[in-house]
C-alpha cells in the first residue's frame, strides 16, 4: 500500500511570503497537503527578486535567464508546493481566487493589515464563499490593537517580544542579538495552529479564522520569564551563556580563529569527569572548584583554566573527547561543518533536491519523523507560475484558450513585472 | 464554545521543557492532559526564583507556566507496579508525548513497541536532543550545546567576542511546537485510518531547520557566514530602539530623522543604506532619538512606515498597550502560588475558546485519574500509595 500522507486530500492556498509564512506552507505541503503558492507577476514573493539575493555560484543568470527561479531564499522554503502566479489586483484574478477558495480547505496569508480586504478577498468574503474554509492570518502583531498596522521583520519582533533583552552579554546592556528567531517560531506556530483548526472544523463543520500575532508567539517562547516577573516583580538579569543550574557554562576558545566549544557542567560529578578529561585530577579536590558554590564564586578562574586547556584542541576532536567522558559539550558549528555532521548525515536530515533552475541542491529536512507514514520534500520549489494551466484547467475547468487569454491580459504569467524600486512589498515576514 | 482538541487524551512523561510545553499548548486548545511525574516531581519544580526566596515545589515560575491545564499523577516508573499503571492509563489515551532519555522507556517496558501492543492506533511522540538513532543519540546536551551544534551560535553574538546563546530555552520550546504538529498529524491518521505510530522529534534538527540564510549561502556558493559586529541599538531618553531600513523605505527614514522637507537621496538605495549603516547619519539619528522615549520613537518610526522596534524587557512587555488591547495576558489563580499573570495564546480562533487552568499540585490527581483509567478499587489504590508507587 502506498504511503498515506497525513494531510492528503487537504488543499491550501498559500499567499505567504518571506520566511515565516512560506515555512508554514512547506510544513503542510511536505505532510501531503496540496499547497498552492499564490503569487503574482506584479508582486512575487519578495525573496525571489529583492532582499538577500542568493544564487547558485553567485550567478543570477542560469540556463534560461530566470533569476527569480534561482533564489536560494525561496527555493529553500517553498518545496512540495505548486505555483500559481495570479494578479489579485485584477478583477478577474480576484474572482478566480475566490473560485479556488471555494474548492480549498484553507488560506494562509501574511500581508500587512488590510491588504486582503483591499484586494476584495478578506475573511468576510472568503467565509461567505466557503463557510468551511479555515484561514490563518500570520500577522506581525495580530489583526487588532493600536499597533496592528505596524510593519516588522523578525529582528523587530525579537526586540518587541523580549527575546533580545534576555539574550545579550551580561556586561553590556546595549548588546542586542540580531537574528530573527520570531520567524521560524511564527512559522512553526502557524503550522500547528492551522492543523489544530482543521480538526476543529472536522468536529464542528464550521470554518474559522486564526488571527496570529508573531510578536505574541515570540513572547510565548520565553513565557516563564513573564510568570517570573509576575511572581517576583524583578526584571531578571541577563545571563549570557550561563545556563541555570550549570557551573561552569560558557563558550571556550579552541585552536584556530573564531573556533569555540560550549561546555555546560551540571553537577560536581560532571566537574570531576571534566578534571579527568583535562588530566588535572588534582583540581577535583581543589576546594575553590569542587563544589557548585566554589565554581560560582571563582567563575573567572574556572573559565580561564578551562579556556587555556580547550585552546590547545581542534574543536571537533574536543567535542568527541568530552562526550566520550560523558561531559555536556558542543562545538560551535558553521554551515560547512553542519552539512558534514555525521549524526545529521546518518539521520538523513538533509534532503537532496533536483531544483528546476538550480541543479542539485541540499536543504534542511524535517525535524520530526513518523515511523509508519514518513514525509518530507516531495517536489522542488516550483517556478513562478509553473502550474497556472494545471490549476486553472484542473480545478476551475478553464480551457487552454481561456487560460491563454488570461495570460495575454496579464492576469497570470510566469515572469515578474519589475516595477521601480519602492513599488514592491511594504511588508515583512 | 469548545476547543479544537476537545476529546483528545494525552499522556505526558519526562522532565523539563519540550514535552511539557507541547502538551501545555494542547491543554490550552482543549486536550485532556495527564502529566506523569515521579514521586519527587518534575525537575522543573525545583527551579527558582521562588516567592520570598523560599523553595517550594508548587511555585516554580517555569513549572507553573509549562503545566497549565494538566492533571498530575505521580508514578514510580522504576517499579513494575508503576509501569503497569502507566500502560493502563496509556491504553485509554490517544497519544503519549514524552522526553525521557533514549532507551529509558525500553528498559521499563513502556516503549512504543510495548505500549502499541495493547493499543493499535496509539501515537507516541518522543522528543530527544538528537533523535532516536544516529551516533550522537546518547550524548549529553543542554539548550546551549544544542544551539552550538545546530549552527545558530555561530551567527549570534559579536564577532569580537564569544558566541552567544539566546536567553531562555527557545530550542527546547521549538521542539515542543514541532512535536505538537507531528503528534497532531499522526493522531489525524489514527482517527481517520486507525494507524498508530512512533514520532521521533529531534531538538537539534529543529534548530537545523531554523536558519535564515547561512545554509543556502554555503550550499549555493560556498560562503561561510559568521557573526558580525553586533549592531548597537539606538539610545533614547529611556531605553533603546532600532530600525530595519530597507531600500523601499529609505527616503521615508531620511524624512523621519531629517524632517519632512528633506529631499530624496539621489544615490542608489543600496549604497545609501550602506552609508547610513556605516554611520553617515549617526549624529542626526542621535539628536532625534535622545529627545524621545523609546515608545515615542517606535511609534514615530512606524507611522513613517519604517519597521521600528524597542528593546523590550519584561516590564515593557507587560505594559504594552498592544498586548493589553489584545488581552494577551491572563490571570490564573493557583492554590499555592497565588494569582499570577501569564502569557495567553498567540492566536485568536473564531468560534473557539482557549482554556487556562492552573498547573496541578504534585500528585493532585493521582487518585482521580487511576480510578478513572483503571479498574482498581479504592483499597488497592491505597495499597499502592502506601507502597510508594503512587
Amino acid at each position: 500500500m502506498a504511503n498515506r500522507l497525513p494531510l492528503e486530500g487537504i488543499r491550501i492556498l498559500d499567499m505567504g511570503q518571506f520566511w515565516a509564512a512560506p515555512n508554514a506552507g512547506r510544513a503542510w505541503a511536505d505532510a501531503g497537503a496540496e499547497v498552492i503558492k499564490v503569487e503574482s507577476c506584479r508582486r512575487p514573493d519578495p525573496l525571489r527578486i529583492q532582499a538577500r539575493k542568493i544564487y547558485p555560484d553567485n550567478d543570477p543568470g542560469g540556463e534560461h535567464g530566470d533569476h527569480w527561479n534561482r533564489s536560494g531564499m525561496v527555493n529553500e522554503r517553498n518545496r512540495s508546493k505548486l505555483s500559481l502566479a495570479l494578479d489579485l489586483s485584477h478583477p478577474k484574478g480576484r474572482d478566480l481566487f475566490i473560485e479556488l477558495a471555494k474548492q480549498s480547505d484553507a488560506v494562509s496569508q501574511n500581508y500587512s493589515l488590510g491588504v486582503m480586504d483591499r484586494l476584495g478577498i478578506g475573511w468576510d468574503v472568503l467565509h461567505k464563499a466557503n463557510p468551511k474554509l479555515v484561514m490563518v492570518s500570520i500577522m506581525s502583531q495580530g489583526l487588532t490593537g493600536p499597533e496592528s498596522s505596524y510593519v516588522s521583520y523578525g529582528q523587530n519582533l525579537e526586540q518587541l517580544g523580549g527575546i533580545s533583552y534576555t539574550s545579550g552579554y551580561p556586561d553590556d546592556e546595549k548588546s542586542s542579538v540580531g537574528f530573527a528567531l520570531p520567524d521560524p517560531i511564527g512559522g512553526a506556530t502557524a503550522a500547528f495552529a492551522l492543523i489544530a483548526a482543521l480538526r476543529h472544523r472536522e468536529e464542528t463543520g464550521e470554518g474559522l479564522h486564526i488571527d496570529l500575532s508573531q510578536r505574541e508567539a515570540a513572547t510565548l517562547i520565553i513565557g516563564d520569564a513573564i510568570v517570573e516577573y509576575s511572581l517576583t516583580g524583578q526584571v531578571p538579569p541577563r545571563i549570557g551563556n550561563h545556563e541555570p543550574g550549570s557551573n561552569p557554562s560558557e563558550c571556550y576558545p579552541c585552536e584556530g580563529e573564531d573556533e569555540w566549544i560550549a561546555i555546560s557542567i551540571s553537577n560536581d560529578a560532571e566537574w570531576l569527569r571534566l578534571c579527568e578529561a583535562m588530566e588535572r585530577v588534582n583540581l577535583g579536590s581543589d576546594n575553590r572548584f569542587a563544589t557548585i558554590v566554589g565554581r560560582m564564586r571563582n567563575r573567572d578562574a574556572v573559565d580561564e583554566l578551562i579556556g587555556e586547556w580547550t585552546a590547545r584542541f581542534e574543536k571537533m576532536e574536543l567535542f568527541k573527547l568530552l562526550q566520550s567522558h560523558h561531559i555536556t559539550a558542543g562545538a560551535i558549528t558553521n554551515p560547512r561543518e553542519l552539512f558534514q555532521d555525521p549524526h545529521l548525515r546518518e539521520r538523513g536530515f538533509w534532503e537532496q533536491v533536483e531544483d528546476y533552475s538550480c541543479g542539485t541542491q541540499e536543504y534542511y529536512g524535517r525535524p520530526m519523523h513518523l515511523s509508519e507514514n514518513p514525509y518530507g520534500t516531495r517536489t522542488p520549489t516550483p517556478k513562478l507560475g509553473q502550474h497556472n494551466y494545471e490549476i486553472l484547467g484542473g480545478l476551475l475547468s478553464l480551457s487552454n484558450s481561456e487560460i491563454d487569454q488570461l495570460t495575454n491580459e496579464g492576469v497570470i504569467g510566469t515572469e515578474p513585472i519589475l516595477t521601480a524600486e519602492g513599488g514592491m512589498a511594504r511588508r515583512a515576514s | 464554545m469548545s476547543g479544537p482538541l476537545d476529546g483528545l487524551t494525552i499522556v505526558e512523561g519526562g522532565h523539563g521543557i519540550p514535552a511539557a510545553y507541547c502538551t501545555q499548548i494542547m491543554g490550552v486548545l482543549g486536550a485532556n492532559v495527564i502529566k506523569i511525574e515521579p514521586p519527587e516531581g518534575d525537575e522543573t519544580r525545583r527551579l527558582g526564583p521562588f516567592p520570598n526566596d523560599a523553595p517550594d515545589r508548587e511555585s516554580s515560575a517555569l513549572f507553573l507556566y509549562l503545566n497549565r491545564n494538566k492533571r498530575s499523577v505521580t508514578l514510580d516508573l522504576d517499579t513494575p507496579s508503576g509501569q503497569d499503571l502507566f500502560r493502563s492509563i496509556v491504553k485509554r489515551a490517544d497519544a503519549v508525548v514524552e522526553n525521557f532519555a533514549p532507551g529509558y522507556c525500553d528498559e521499563r517496558n513502556i516503549s512504543y513497541a510495548a505500549l502499541s501492543d495493547e493499543h493499535d492506533s496509539l501515537v507516541m511522540s518522543s522528543i530527544t536532543p538528537f533523535g532516536q538513532n544516529g551516533p550522537y543519540r546518547d550524548w549529553h546536551a543542554t539548550e546551549m550545546t544544542l544551539f552550538a551544534i545546530g549552527g545558530l551560535m555561530n551567527i549570534v553574538g559579536d564577532i569580537n567576542r564569544e558566541p552567544l546563546k539566546f536567553g531562555g530555552s527557545p530550542a527546547l520550546h521549538v521542539a515542543g511546537i514541532n512535536s505538537f504538529t507531528a503528534t497532531m498529524l499522526a493522531m489525524h491518521l489514527a482517527e481517520t485510518a486507525g494507524i498508530g505510530q512512533h514520532v521521533d522529534v529531534s531538538v537539534l534538527e529543529g534548530l537545523g531547520a531554523s536558519h535564515f540564510q547561512d545554509l543556502v549561502d554555503y550550499e549555493y556558493h560556498r560562503t561561510v557566514i559568521r557573526r558580525g559586529d553586533m549592531r548597537t541599538p539606538i539610545p533614547t531618553s529611556d531605553g533603546f530602539i532600532s530600525f530595519q531600513v530597507q531600500a523601499h523605505v529609505y527616503n521615508d527614514f531620511r524624512r523621519l530623522i531629517l524632517g519632512p522637507d528633506a529631499a530624496d537621496d539621489d544615490r542608489d538605495a543600496a549604497s545609501a543604506i550602506q552609508a547610513q549603516q556605516s554611520g553617515e547619519m549617526d549624529l542626526e539619528i542621535l539628536t532625534w532619538s535622545l529627545e524621545k522615549t523609546k515608545l515615542e520613537a517606535y511609534r514615530l518610526g512606524q507611522e513613517a512606515h519604517v519597521p521600528a522596534a524597542y528593546l523590550a524587557d519584561m516590564s515593557d512587555i507587560m505594559a504594552s498597550p498592544q498586548l493589553q488591547a489584545r488581552e494577551f495576558f491572563v490571570e490564573i489563580e493557583h492554590p499555592k502560588a497565588g494569582t499570577l499573570t501569564y502569557p495567553g495564546f498567540p492566536a485568536k480562533l473564531t468560534g473557539s475558546d482557549c482554556r487556562f487552568e492552573p498547573a496541578p499540585l504534585l500528585g493532585q490527581h493521582t487518585h482521580e485519574v487511576i480510578s478513572e483509567f483503571t479498574d482498581l478499587s479504592a483499597a488497592e489504590i491505597g495499597e499502592l500509595q502506601a507502597a510508594g508507587v503512587l
